[in-house]
């Protein structure tokens, strides 16, 4: 099971991840890495910044990991669809990771979570899997908040633009739609999809320049690392 | 952020040997609670990260 929390995003959160590793002065660092076991209770490898500091290389790593899921026995699949809290914040962390964002929209929000089941099927579908981000139900006023105007409700494919603050609307279908042609639409969508490449200095050269400056939920804590955020 | 994705590439390759990167990355949860429910109710151990979606401050970039 795979969770990545975005650091200083919930205060919540925030803690649990302090107590896991903390920087000089109890600072929450910028990127947190370990093992757990499936409560979340008992650590299975130290915890520290990046997987370097558990294992020599990717090999290594890779061996590690395996001998630890080899003590579990999984109790059937994983259900959900994995997202981020809000709509903003999923639009950003697909921006991070280059990839489009699937997203149920509704007139409210919470009407946009009768496509729960959809989405799920598409999150861990063959071949879908881990190249569409997605985003907890949304209302169209969470889509203008960043600039996408939709005019109807529906299961809309977005293309976050590369500082992941707007994004534009590709393509929808209805949120009541079968999951089939929910899952053939993002097919089709993701088909269409040009991978964005991005130069870290360049992106964040002219993102400064554009004076687009990310506000964090919490105050960032780890100021002494070569990045002031991620 | 590499070595991440290489070794999981090194897990899945030893399981799969035609997997390539179109058959997808990693599903992550991003949400603490619903992520470690799942986990519980699936018996699966957790690969916990975290990290800030933006640098100096840019969005958009991990």
């Amino acid at each position: 099971m795979c969770i990545r929390l975005a650091t200083y995003e919930d205060r919540r959160e925030a803690d649990y991840l302090r107590a896991i590793f903390a920087g000089r002065g109890n600072t929450l660092e910028n990127t947190v890495f370990l093992l757990m076991t499936p409560d979340g209770k008992t650590r299975l490898t130290p915890g520290g910044r990046t997987p370097d500091w558990v294992w020599e290389d990717a090999s290594a790593m890779a061996q590690g990991m395996k001998a630890i899921a080899a003590r579990y026995r999984p109790g059937g699949e994983i259900r959900g669809v994995p997202c981020m809290a809000t709509f903003r914040l999923s639009l950003n962390v697909a921006a991070c990771d280059s990839l489009p964002l699937l997203a149920a929209v509704g007139a409210k929000g919470e009407d946009a979570a009768v496509a729960a089941k959809s989405l799920e099927a598409i999150a861990w579908a063959e071949g879908l899997r881990g190249r569409i981000a997605f985003a907890p139900p949304t209302s169209i006023a969470d889509l203008a908040a960043t600039g996408i105007r939709v005019d109807k409700p529906g299961i809309y494919f977005i293309e976050p633009e590369t500082y992941g603050m707007t994004g534009t609307a590709k393509g929808s279908v209805a949120l009541d739609a079968e999951t089939d042609a929910v899952r053939e639409f993002a097919k089709a969508q993701l088909g269409r999809f040009v991978v964005p490449v991005k130069s870290e200095r360049s992106h964040i050269g002219q993102g400064r320049a554009k004076g687009i400056f990310w506000k964090t939920a919490i105050p960032v804590e780890d100021t002494n690392g070569r990045r002031g955020g991620g | 952020m590499t070595t991440l994705l290489l070794a999981c590439a090194a897990i899945a390759s030893t399981q799969e040997p035609m997997v390539t990167a179109r058959d997808g990355g990693i599903v992550w949860f991003g949400d603490l609670v619903a992520g470690l429910n799942e986990a519980k109710r699936t018996n699966r151990p957790v690969m916990l990260m975290s990290a800030a979606p933006h640098c100096h401050n840019i969005s958009g970039i991990w």
